[in-house]
């Protein structure tokens, strides 16, 4: 295949993947995956969830501290696991 | 270079079988439908084969024109039966399928939409804007060398949009589930297929 093509295509699928995102069939990850699992799991009512309680669960408990906070960080900025603003704990809103 | 030969062929086979698949389609599911409901009408309502010219033209450039310029003569060929001549017809072939060109040229100098410059890349909202344009130039056209009214216009331009967007979207979904299935078999038949 020549590189005008190679271009070409690239092209393409880099406007289909943004496409993807921006109507949020982006993909997540199976650390986040797990992270929302495990956050369904213990979700009041209020949508609310506790982050010592999430990070105790069976699923994260293997997790490294630093993939979990990587993918809290990662849900919050993709709005589906945010941080509840007038908490003093950390508690977190599950919108996925 | 018979490599690249080779997948020059796939490439415009694959084009052109789209075309036909999706035009066929659009005469054979769409067209009975849309009858039904509207009754007889010029133009469809769902017109598919809009989605792979604009995509190939948006990705491929000239060379997606010339690759579907056969395509699209024949396809305007088959319309013989309403009243135009075969240099009429071919003319028209030729200036639809430049309808992309020209909307994208003209929403650039209008500057709604500002490609990368290194790549040409468009933010898949100006495509989108690109293929309404492309939809009216169409339409436009396709009213005058076919004699017809505005209420064909607004039909068509609805056909071409609605054409490209269910392409698009189906484009999507397509790369999207080869991404999947390639994960899945990495050393399969369809990690040589999907590499892309």
């Amino acid at each position: 295949m020549d590189v005008t093509l190679l271009k070409s295509f690239a092209k393409l699928r880099l406007t289909l993947l943004q496409m993807e995102k921006e109507i949020g069939l982006g993909e997540i990850s199976a650390a986040e995956s797990a992270v929302i699992c495990a956050a369904a799991l213990i979700v009041d009512d209020r949508g609310r969830v506790e982050l010592a309680s999430l990070m105790s669960q069976e699923p994260l408990a293997a997790m490294s501290r630093s993939t979990f906070f990587r993918a809290i960080k990662s849900l919050g900025e993709r709005q589906l696991l945010v941080k509840e603003s007038d908490s003093k704990v950390s508690d977190y809103i599950l919108k996925a | 270079m018979y490599r690249a030969i080779g997948f020059e062929a796939i490439l415009i086979s694959a084009l052109m079988g789209a075309y036909f698949s999706l035009l066929w389609i659009s005469w054979n599911v769409v067209v009975p439908v849309q009858a039904m409901i509207f009754g007889e009408v010029f133009g469809i309502l769902l017109f598919l084969p809009n989605g792979i010219k604009i995509l190939a033209i948006y990705t491929l450039g000239w060379r997606g024109f010339l690759y579907l310029l056969p395509v699209a003569v024949g396809h305007f060929m088959t319309l013989s039966d309403w009243n135009s001549n075969f240099d009429e017809l071919i003319t028209m072939a030729v200036l639809s399928l430049l309808a992309p060109f020209v909307s994208f040229n003209i929403l650039r100098w209008l500057r709604v939409i500002v490609p990368q410059p290194m790549t040409l890349r468009l933010n898949w909202r100006e495509l989108l804007c690109v293929g309404l344009l492309s939809g009216f130039l169409n339409s436009i056209l396709l009213t005058i060398g076919f004699d017809q009214g505005l209420k064909e216009v607004a039909f068509i331009t609805i056909g071409d949009v609605l054409g490209f967007l269910v392409v698009l979207l189906a484009a999507m979904l397509a790369m999207r589930w080869m991404r999947f299935a390639r994960h899945q078999s990495k050393r399969g038949w369809l990690a040589l297929v999907t590499w892309v």
